[in-house]
């Protein structure tokens, strides 16, 4: 029992990491502020919930309490936090990464609420 | 397992500098609060992870008051940088 916990603990650890890895390199890679938000408002929230799970089988009482607070408080506001950033985005008319071919000419063709 | 929550902790300081680095170099302020705000998510990993790697409890109670600070400044940036006041 005390081995398979250890063993699904160290699997969460290092799924946690990939998809922390997979949030940090969208920021540096994504072409433009939206396809930032949605890669890691997903990818930070999912990898920091494993790592949180890992803590979770690896702990005891008091760790397995916060642990379930963070992993519940994390979840239901990180989608909050993408959705005003993504809105503040619009509202402040970010440019909009309409693929390879129009990037060349930029025609500004994005209606806002002004 | 304790060599893979070192490594983990190390790989975690690396992003955590990637981070860093994305926040002075933003192309935009969305993308600067955007980046923070990943500052903030890796940094309660790592806080996690070392509470995890030493069996004490008290780190996690950081990692649980910088989840709420970090959403509470995301939160409140974006909403005066998106519309110029924060209420209303």
């Amino acid at each position: 029992m005390e081995a398979v916990l250890s063993v699904a603990a160290g699997a969460l650890v290092v799924f946690g990491l990939l998809v922390l890895t997979i949030a940090v390199v969208g920021i540096y890679r994504m072409p433009d502020v939206y396809t930032e938000i949605q890669a890691t408002a997903k990818g930070a929230a999912l990898g920091i919930v494993a790592l949180v799970l890992a803590a979770l089988l690896a702990g005891d009482g008091p760790v397995i309490a916060r642990a379930i607070l963070i992993a519940a408080f994390l979840l239901i506001t990180a989608p909050l936090a993408a959705h005003a950033l993504a809105r503040a985005a619009y509202l402040s008319e970010e440019p909009m990464y309409r693929g390879e071919d129009e990037e060349a000419s930029p025609s500004g063709s994005r209606t806002g609420p002004g | 397992m304790d060599t893979l929550i070192d490594i983990a902790l190390v790989w975690l300081v690396v992003l955590l500098g990637a981070c860093a680095v994305r926040v002075v170099g933003a192309r935009s302020t969305v993308a600067r609060i955007l980046a923070l705000d990943t500052l903030v998510l890796v940094l309660i990993g790592l806080l996690v992870l070392y509470s995890a790697s030493r069996g004490v409890s008290y780190f996690l109670d950081a990692a649980l008051i910088l989840a709420i600070l970090g959403f509470v400044a995301t939160l409140a940036a974006a909403r005066y940088y998106g519309r110029g006041r924060l209420f209303g």
